[in-house]
């Protein structure tokens, strides 16, 4: 993927860049709203990492100001106003996530995956599947090995999201803000509950786990091998 | 006090105004009075002429000129008479009788000047009152005029200009005497006010406005000085402990992550056992950046900047949906979460925030109470309103302690080995207050009952 990273402070720049060239994507960085403006005209780009608080032109303004230009690429923000109006903000003026520094590296590695492959699901595919896990979209059911697996509703919901990003590492915030719609850090084990639970009935019984927990990360569903 | 600093007062300028204000409706009560004495005195006076026209008329179509001089001859010696004064003349303009000067009047109504030495030329009065008079003509050229002195009318008039300049002049130094000594006191007490808030500004700030006692507008202006004061040196010392708080429960994780990272400079032998620090070191750092996190959101709900973003919601579905969320949690802690919902109440609010309350709540129980616990929610319509209670068979919280609970990382001496930054309920209490719900703790025999009641 083509990433840029408008960042003002050279050392966390430094530190995305170098990491996500380690991911294997090609970087390069603005320092400025103006020069991120010219660069998002002129190059072609896969995401932009977008920091809200610059120099001359903010973050959110860039934004804008890329979005009416008819321009769709992903954005992500990566700020330091945490706040939930700063969120809401940030994805009316056309962010499409929003991640509030400190944060992990895994983290922003795992939102930048789900973000450039998007949309990975036509909106007409009204089926998803992953090896031999089906999930139908109208009907609302979820089959594995055309065994019909029942889900409560919140359960059909995570294993939605894992499935519309299979392949893909998922992190406990992601899933948290996705399916709980929870925007807060719960300080009890609320996502691996349901993770074992989800587990418990796609993967108990069959002769691979589709679900994987990516150590220090998140969790991921892919298919076997 | 200096006597010009009265002038300046918005008192004593009120007062000059009420001052204008009644002198002039004591001019406008004077002219009405004015106007209707002398209207209705004029009024008297032509009536009282044309009357005796009348009669000497009469006298004349019944008795001749000779009657008439006769009747004007008798009414002169009149004592009573006094102020009226005749003419009765002949065709020739000769006077037969009477007092005023003979001429070839017109008829109707006349002005005529007092004769000279007239039976009651009053002394006082240099310039005579003119005399109202009413010709008439007779048959054969005869002329009869009567006429009245105007002077009880000028008299009549004179007295009510005068009596008018005494009530005004009096009316207008009263007003002024009275507002200096209103603005006076007035002034006073504002000055202290002033002095008082400087004061204050000089940094005593126990300090607090006086107060009469009278529940008067200056009172009602001190009181709501005062209890702003009251609320912002509250807000002080929270600022001071908060920044006391954050510095003390900083200093401890703090002091571990250093000690954990010079262990391992000094006693890690290979890439698994820096590997271990790293991960602890972060972990560490991790809860720090939490403890701020919760610490900025706490601000950030208690300025209330997030009012705007209130919307309609269903109260219900929140409490459903983190009992639903939560029910397994507890399982899996071989604890039990019991759900009551009444479905369908709505209320005012911001769902994130209400959420998250209703979360740390739980969770709290759920992390506070041991194994096999039982842990109630409740949302329901009471007869006192709308009514959430989250209920635990745990250790409880003292009742001594019921207060402090609500206090940045204040932690009970039980909860110290359990994890968490002592900021769970300080968030509740901020979302509680934004929301306007009343947040009280009771004793569940055993166990908290921690009872929501909503607006």
């Amino acid at each position: 993927m083509k990433i840029l990273v408008v960042e003002d402070d050279q050392e966390t720049a430094r530190y995305i860049v170098r990491g996500m060239r380690e991911q294997g994507h090609v970087v390069e960085h603005a320092a400025s709203g103006k020069e991120a403006l010219f660069l998002a005209a002129a190059g072609a780009y896969d995401l932009l990492i977008v920091d809200r608080m610059l120099p001359e032109l903010d973050g959110l303004s860039v934004v804008k100001t890329i979005r009416a230009g008819g321009v769709q690429i992903p954005v992500l923000f990566l700020t330091a106003l945490g706040g939930i109006d700063d969120r809401v903000r940030g994805l009316e003026a056309g962010g499409d996530d929003y991640l509030v520094k400190p944060f992990a590296f895994a983290e922003l590695v795992a939102r930048v995956n789900a973000l450039g492959r998007r949309p990975p699901v036509p909106a007409a595919q009204t089926v998803l599947r992953v090896a031999d896990l089906e999930m139908d979209l109208l009907q609302r059911t979820v089959t594995r090995k055309g065994r019909l697996i029942e889900l409560q509703p919140k359960e059909f919901r995570l294993l939605e999201y894992l499935m519309r990003h299979a392949g893909q590492v998922v992190t406990r915030t992601m899933l948290l803000e996705a399916v709980w719609d929870f925007h807060f850090d719960p300080r009890t084990n609320v996502v691996e509950t349901h993770i074992s639970r989800l587990r418990a009935k796609v993967d108990r019984g069959f002769d691979a786990e589709l679900i994987a927990t990516v150590r220090g990360a998140g969790y991921a569903i892919r298919a076997p091998g | 006090m200096h006597p010009g600093k009265i002038f300046r007062t918005a008192s004593f300028r009120l007062t000059l105004l009420y001052a204008g204000l009644f002198a002039a409706s004591v001019t406008v009560l004077f002219a009405i009075i004015y106007w209707t004495i002398a209207a209705t005195m004029a009024q008297q006076l032509d009536t009282a002429v044309e009357a005796e026209v009348a009669v000497l008329a009469d006298e004349f179509r019944r008795g001749g000129p000779a009657s008439v001089t006769a009747a004007i001859r008798r009414r002169s010696t009149l004592p009573k008479r006094a102020g009226t004064f005749y003419l009765f003349q002949d065709q020739h303009a000769l006077r037969l009788a009477g007092d005023l000067p003979p001429r070839q009047w017109r008829d109707g109504w006349h002005e005529m000047a007092t004769p000279a030495g007239s039976h009651d030329a009053e002394g006082e009065h240099g310039d005579e009152a003119p005399i109202r008079a009413k010709v008439i003509r007779l048959q054969g050229g005869y002329l009869l005029a009567v006429g009245q002195s105007t002077d009880r009318l000028q008299e009549t008039r004179e007295i009510v200009i005068g009596a008018f300049g005494w009530a005004f002049g009096v009316t207008l130094v009263l007003a002024l005497v009275g507002g200096a000594v209103i603005s006076a006191a007035f002034l006073r007490r504002v000055e202290t006010i002033e002095r008082t808030s400087r004061q204050i500004m000089d940094g005593e700030l126990n300090l607090r406005l006086p107060r009469r006692g009278t529940g008067d507008e200056l009172d009602r202006l001190a009181d709501g000085v005062n209890r702003m004061l009251d609320r912002i040196q509250e807000l002080m010392g929270g600022l001071r402990q908060v920044g006391n708080d954050i510095a003390h429960d900083l200093r401890t994780p703090l002091s571990r992550l250093r000690q954990r990272l010079e262990s391992a400079r000094s006693t890690a032998k290979s890439v698994p056992d820096y590997e271990a620090a790293v991960e602890e070191a972060i972990a560490e750092a991790d809860r720090m950046i939490d403890t701020f996190s919760s610490l900025l959101r706490i601000a950030q709900i208690e300025s209330r900047s997030r009012r705007s973003g209130f919307a309609e919601l269903d109260l219900s579905q929140v409490f459903a949906d983190v009992g639903e969320i939560y029910a397994p949690v507890a399982e899996d802690r071989a604890q039990s979460l019991h759900v009551a919902v009444q479905p369908g109440i709505r209320i005012l609010g911001d769902r994130d925030l209400l959420t998250q309350m209703l979360v740390n709540l739980v969770e709290n129980a759920l992390r506070h109470s041991q194994t096999g616990a039982r842990i109630e929610l409740r949302l329901e319509r009471g007869p006192d309103g709308v009514v959430g209670t989250v209920a635990d068979n745990g250790p409880g919280v003292p009742e001594s302690e019921h207060a402090k609970v609500f206090q940045r990382f204040y932690r009970l001496d039980t909860s110290r080995s359990t994890p968490g930054s002592g900021l769970g309920l300080s968030l509740v209490a901020a979302v509680a207050d934004l929301h306007g719900v009343a947040v009280e703790l009771r004793d569940n025999h055993p166990g908290l009952l921690v009872r929501l009641k909503f607006p």
